[in-house]
């Protein structure tokens, strides 16, 4: 089937990761999982704009936006007025960003409401250097990344699972990740730099993973969350690896990426 | 067109309820040019009336031609400044008892029912930039415009003071130049020339207009960048604590796009 993100407008090749800071503005308990509520105010931005982006972006089988939970410290009681948090959205399709700064910008004296608990914005980071986990990079540069082992290891930052023949598969399997991130590289990426289908030769040489539970609307979705290395023995399969791993910082990997999980990052390459 | 390198000093400490988070008032760690552009300017460029009563009164006038202070007099006379990025800044939290107003909060007495600690319930926290916090920033005026060296202005709610020093940054260090630049100075996207695109940029939120930081731009600008040690005269001596190099637009002008309304 031909994905339905094909007929968003404007496609461009750079890959975006942009923070949105956030501080408490009351006292009261939040939720574990901010994953849904965090989709919806994303959504709400982009159709502020463009609603009809908005709702091709909310029925496409391939989300052109990956995003992380809120990130911050959590007391072990009440969240206080100013305790500051944030989280990640990372945009597959460049394009995206005017529509989604637009759309934040307009509603940005507004209070931001997240499963009922109101924060202020305080800040938008989009340079790569200015926060941690901000960052821009292009499906071009990354095709060119210099391959320099078979050793990928890979940090699942939020619980991750894969849907293997109508079961989920919490353990980051190589052939699972890469195949994820894969068909997402091919998404997205322009025509002349993706990649053929691909037997994937790779194993797990070594872990540190535990499973989570990731609390949603439908009930709970167990993943796998730590770190894994694979080793490619295949020159040209470690060589797509080492590109995919570098996408998958933006992508992130497996299920429900819209929602907050499969969000990784390389450790090395 | 001379472009000015200024420094500011808090002698006092800065408020702006930038953020109103519960009962805790957090006032931005950058300093918003056109709350600088008022208090350089304010009475020598910009009229400042002695009362104002009515529907003008407590309405802001940034950018309105019909009201007598604002800041489009500043473009008549061809100033430009620039918002301040803080150089080294620190945060002091005050606690203040807020007017016990009925239409705010019922008032509560010492020892009554919910007055539960003693002190009153109706307080608030401001979180406000230190005394000793440093600022940059850069000024645009004509020749025909001497501004002095050395200036004390007041700044935000508490009218803090704040000093001043403005120095002249010397011609042949400055280069017009056309494309795509990063600036690493803050920027008030509003009074960007039409002509200018953000590219890219991280937002800090503050009102009236929100601030943009290590813009990605592309456009005409300056490229300001001092001259070799060998090459040096001593008109830059004063000038150590300049970014060097560093870019900044060309042709900013209070409210350049008018289509976005300050809040």
């Amino acid at each position: 089937m031909e994905p339905d993100n094909q007929s968003l407008l404007p496609r461009s090749t750079a890959l975006h990761s942009l923070v949105i800071r956030l501080a408490a503005a009351d006292r009261g308990r939040l939720p574990a999982t901010l994953g849904r509520a965090i989709h919806a105010q994303v959504m709400h931005w982009l159709s502020v704009k463009d609603s009809s982006l908005a709702s091709q972006i909310h029925n496409s089988q391939e989300s052109p936006i990956s995003l992380s939970g809120l990130i911050g410290h959590r007391r072990k009681g009440n969240v206080q007025p100013d305790d500051r948090f944030y989280f990640r959205i990372s945009l597959l399709d460049g394009g995206l960003i005017y529509p989604l700064l637009a759309g934040i910008e307009a509603g940005e004296a507004e209070p931001i409401t997240l499963a009922g608990f109101p924060f202020v914005l305080c800040g938008i980071d989009s340079l790569p250097g200015t926060h941690a986990a901000a960052g821009s990079s292009d499906y071009t540069l990354l095709a060119k990344t210099p391959h320099i082992s078979g050793d990928i290891t890979l940090q699942f930052l939020s619980p991750t699972s894969f849907k293997q023949k109508q079961v989920t598969q919490p353990f980051p399997l190589p052939e699972l990740v890469f195949g994820s991130l894969l068909r997402r590289w091919n998404t997205f990426a322009p025509l002349d730099l993706q990649f053929s289908a691909i037997e994937w030769q790779g194993f797990v040489s070594a872990y540190e993973l535990k499973t989570y539970a990731f609390k949603l609307e439908g009930g709970a979705e167990i993943g796998a969350q730590g770190i894994v290395r694979y080793r490619f023995p295949n020159v040209e399969q470690a060589r797509v690896a080492t590109v995919l791993a570098h996408f998958a910082q933006f992508s992130g990997v497996g299920r429900k990426t819209a929602m907050g999980m499969g969000q990784a990052k390389l450790i090395n390459s | 067109m001379v472009l000015y390198y200024c420094t500011l000093t808090l002698h006092d400490n800065v408020f702006f309820a930038t953020r109103e988070m519960g009962i805790l008032y957090e006032t931005e760690k950058y300093l918003h040019n056109w709350a600088i552009s008022f208090a350089l300017f304010e009475t020598e460029y910009i009229p400042r009336p002695y009362r104002l009563g009515g529907e003008m009164a407590q309405k802001p006038s940034y950018l309105d031609r019909h009201q007598e202070q604002n800041l489009l007099c500043l473009n008549d006379v061809g100033i430009y400044v620039f918002p301040a990025q803080p150089i080294v800044w620190a945060y002091q939290i005050n606690t203040f008892k807020a007017a016990q107003v009925s239409y705010y909060g019922i008032s509560k007495q010492f020892g009554e029912k919910d007055a539960r600690r003693n002190y009153p319930v109706n307080y608030g926290r401001a979180k406000e930039l230190a005394v000793g916090s440093q600022y940059r920033t850069f000024i645009v005026a004509p020749d025909s415009v001497e501004l002095p060296s050395q200036k004390w202005i007041r700044l935000g709610k508490w009218a803090a003071k704040l000093q001043v020093q403005i120095q002249p940054i010397p011609e042949s260090g400055i280069a017009q130049k056309s494309g795509e630049f990063l600036c690493q100075h803050p920027l008030n996207p509003l009074d960007l020339p039409n002509s200018t695109q953000l590219v890219l940029y991280n937002r800090i939120v503050m009102p009236p207009v929100s601030l943009v930081s290590q813009a990605k731009l592309n456009g005409d600008y300056w490229l300001v960048a001092k001259p070799s040690s060998e090459q040096h005269s001593p008109q830059w001596s004063n000038l150590t604590e300049l970014p060097n190099p560093i870019c900044l637009p060309r042709g900013a002008f209070y409210g350049a796009r008018q289509s976005v309304v300050a809040s």
